[in-house]
């Protein structure tokens, strides 16, 4: 499970480096280092950023363009950012609220193209090149483009990062109890497309 | 039966595993790229040092040029007096003075020292007595 307040050896070329805590990067910022607050950021959170997105995105080159947009509006928001919540969470809200805008847009194209966004992200999984898992694993994501906005947010954030529901309630901005009957729907949902493979 | 009382998501856990993959060496790539140049903290000292540097050599030259010129310069009161005495050396009487003396010089020519100038510079002696 992620602890925002552990740090974790990053691996660079010019060495190991270790990652500061969440604490670590406000108290940067707060003492008007911004940049070096943003960089660190960048060396803590980039790997877990990405994955999130690319769990909804399927495909590398997508990803790697809307993860830059997501790093440019954290740089313009961190003025914004007070406290009040935990880092962590405020970064995975811009970084989600990046994908679901970007996933709406997918599902107006996927309309002109008479399409369905689930078949063009299920396309993308098979035609991925970086795509090294088993067939399970396949199928798993493909029965998670399946699902609804919310139940994939929700089904993502909570079994693969293994998140509180209170965290994932300041994410998704949605009730823990909310949350917790989109999980139970779409894990219960995955789990027979998946029985279906056995 | 047995099939559906086996839960798939939490039997298999490779599932939980990512099973993409990114290019090599992406990550660290990104975060280059994507870091912001850091402004570097820069002590007051620092900042105006340069504007320090300028004033230091400029209160140099106008102490060092202050004690020079009052090292050579005389500062004695003048009175009429000295400025009189002062003028008695100076060039321009002496010129007048010249000037004088070469007045008298001129008056005191004999008419055989004209005569003689003028044979010197050709003048013949028929001439002479013309102008006579």
């Amino acid at each position: 499970m992620f602890d925002p307040e552990v740090k974790f050896k990053l691996l660079t070329p010019k060495g190991v480096i270790l990652t500061m805590t969440d604490s670590e990067i406000i108290g940067l910022y707060s003492g008007g280092r911004h940049e070096e607050a943003f960089n660190a950021i960048v060396d803590a959170y980039t790997e877990r950023l990405y994955w999130h997105v690319r769990r909804f995105l399927c495909c590398h080159e997508d990803t790697d363009d809307l993860l830059q947009d997501i790093f440019i509006k954290i740089w313009t928001a961190l003025p914004t950012f007070r406290g009040e919540s935990k880092l962590y969470t405020w970064l995975y809200r811009i970084a989600t609220n990046e994908v679901l805008n970007h996933l709406r847009k997918q599902k107006l194209k996927a309309l002109i193209s008479l399409d369905t966004a689930a078949a063009i992200l299920e396309r993308k999984i098979d035609d991925d090149p970086y795509f090294n898992g088993n067939e399970l694993q396949r199928e798993l994501h493909k029965s998670i483009q399946k699902l609804p906005e919310k139940q994939r947010v929700v089904f993502s954030l909570r079994y693969f990062d293994e998140m509180k529901y209170e965290d994932i309630s300041v994410i998704t901005g949605t009730s823990v109890g909310a949350l917790k009957a989109s999980y139970h729907h779409a894990y219960i949902k995955i789990k027979e497309d998946m029985q279906k493979l056995l | 039966m047995k099939q559906t009382d086996k839960d798939i998501l939490k039997d298999v856990a490779e599932l939980r595993r990512m099973p993409y993959s990114v290019p090599e060496g992406y990550f660290d790539t990104f975060r280059r790229e994507m870091k912001k140049p850091q402004t570097q903290v820069v002590s007051l000292w620092s900042r105006i040092m340069p504007y320090a540097s300028v004033a230091a050599v400029f209160i140099f030259l106008v102490s060092a040029g202050t004690f020079i010129l009052e090292r050579t310069t005389d500062t004695r009161d003048f009175t009429q007096e000295d400025y009189i005495l002062f003028s008695e050396n100076f060039s321009l009487n002496t010129i007048y003075q010249v000037h004088e003396e070469t007045q008298l010089a001129d008056a005191s020519l004999a008419d055989e020292d004209i005569i003689e100038y003028l044979i010197y510079t050709g003048v013949s002696a028929e001439e002479i007595e013309y102008s006579k």
